[in-house]
């Protein structure tokens, strides 16, 4: 496995424990998942700092006659930008449609306040995040 | 692109050259050794600069280090 696909895997694991953790702070759980909240929280804070852990290990323990990165790294990067972005563009349309539609619709509730749209909208850049490294890791595993 | 894939004998090259292992090529091409695997493997096309290198590497030709697999 190259340095490249352990950055892809922590960082994917870091995107989905930010994502976690930001979610229970949030919306918290169901009442009748509220006993293992505690629990949820504290996993998703440690495979936060495993994930921290290795990439700082790996940062320290660089070899600087290997080549870090090369041509394949940058195209299977430009892939996983691409989906991202595709995802993105989705997700802003998605929500500029809801700030429009908030201007129209009187009582528009929880959905069209502007706290929540910056939730989803944080949302979307986590899982825009997550579908970057989950395409590259797809693509070294394929190529 | 095409429907051909790019078949290639870099093995037997290295075993040529001094049994050379992936991760010296790499070296020697400016690559990582997993690139030099995936090319090895079929599995991923190089650039033309990176296959030039490969072949300069080797003292050939490019069209005896790949070709076409119809």
């Amino acid at each position: 496995m190259s340095k490249q696909e352990i950055y892809a895997w922590t960082s994917l694991l870091s995107s989905i424990a930010i994502l976690g953790f930001y979610g229970i702070t949030v919306y918290g759980l169901p009442d009748s998942l509220s006993g293992i909240e505690s629990d949820l929280t504290s996993l998703f804070v440690k495979v936060f700092l495993f994930a921290f852990v290795v990439e700082l290990a790996i940062g320290l323990f660089r070899s600087k006659d290997q080549v870090e990165k090369d041509e394949r790294d940058y195209l299977i990067a430009g892939r996983g930008f691409r989906n991202a972005y595709y995802f993105l563009n989705v997700g802003l349309i998605v929500l500029i449609s809801q700030i429009a539609l908030g201007q129209f619709i009187e009582n528009a509730g929880i959905a069209f306040t502007l706290v929540n749209i910056l939730h989803m909208l944080i949302g979307s850049l986590l899982i825009a995040s997550m579908i970057n490294r989950a395409t590259q890791i797809y693509f070294y595993q394929k190529m | 692109m095409g429907n051909h894939n790019i078949a290639n004998n870099i093995r037997s090259l290295r075993f040529n050259n001094g049994e050379m292992t992936q991760a010296e090529l790499a070296e020697k091409v400016g690559a990582t050794r997993q690139t030099i695997n995936a090319i090895e493997a079929a599995k991923y096309s190089p650039s033309l600069e990176l296959a030039l290198k490969i072949a300069d590497t080797f003292d050939v030709d490019i069209g005896e280090v790949f070709w076409l697999e119809m």
